[in-house]
């Protein structure tokens, strides 16, 4: 799976520590910046909204605790170089 | 119900002509948008004093194939919207993580509502001429109508 984001880091402290997180607050979500968690909370605008008032406009990752990651679908995405805005 | 009506219009201005049908074939289902910060972030702009940036306005390609909505990266670059999570994604050439933004999009010139996500996809939209995609995470809001007939597109809210 290729991988386009900056959030890497963060994603990669996710997966360490997601089997804690399973176990202590499922379909919760949580708000990761560098190897700083904080959380959970009810809702990705709640966690959104601690990581904005908290790190203002920097990149940060909200993630919901979930055992199986929810996949989307993109066609047009075929048709269209991905990339990462911030790259 | 409030309802958004878009004739495509052929070189002399008619409707409901063949050229006016083939246009909607090549341009596809389109509406006026606006990208915008988050409501989090324009609270957060405004409790310190900070100018709020303007939406960034385009045209948005209504895509019932895709889930999820995807934003043009050089509008979200424009707003200073920075990733705030990852998203899983299929395509016909493979599997991707992808980042995700929160941000806004409002559709001026009609009566549909702004609707505010934490997980727009951004891409590089612009050479499509297009500044976001309108997937069925958002259209599961709206009612869309595709004239093919007469070369016209209704969304209803």
């Amino acid at each position: 799976m290729s991988e386009r984001t900056v959030l890497m880091p963060e994603l990669a402290y996710f997966e360490q520590h997601k089997a804690e997180y399973l176990e202590a607050f499922p379909g919760l979500f949580v708000l990761i910046k560098d190897e700083q968690m904080m959380g959970p909370f009810p809702s990705a605008e709640a966690a959104y909204t601690t990581g904005i008032n908290t790190f203002g406009m920097t990149a940060f990752l909200v993630k919901q605790v979930l055992e199986h990651e929810p996949v989307a679908y993109v066609p047009f995405f075929s048709l269209t170089r991905t990339s990462d805005a911030s790259l | 119900m409030p309802v958004y009506n878009l004739f495509y219009r052929d070189d002399a201005g008619q409707v409901n002509t063949a050229e006016s049908r083939d246009r909607l074939t090549q341009v596809g289902p389109t509406i006026p948008v606006a990208i915008g910060l988050s409501t989090a972030a324009v609270a957060m702009f405004q409790s310190a004093g900070l100018t709020v940036p303007p939406p960034v306005a385009g045209v948005a390609l209504i895509d019932t194939g895709a889930s999820v909505c995807v934003i043009d990266e050089a509008a979200l670059r424009g707003l200073g919207i920075m990733p705030s999570g990852t998203m899983s994604i299929y395509t016909p050439s493979g599997p991707s993580i992808q980042s995700t933004y929160a941000a806004s999009i409002s559709f001026p010139g009609t009566p549909l509502p702004n609707v505010s996500f934490t997980d727009f996809v951004g891409a590089p939209l612009h050479a499509q001429g297009i500044v976001a995609l309108i997937g069925r995470s958002v259209l599961r809001q709206f009612v869309v109508i595709y004239n093919g007939p007469g070369g016209s597109v209704s969304v209803a809210y």
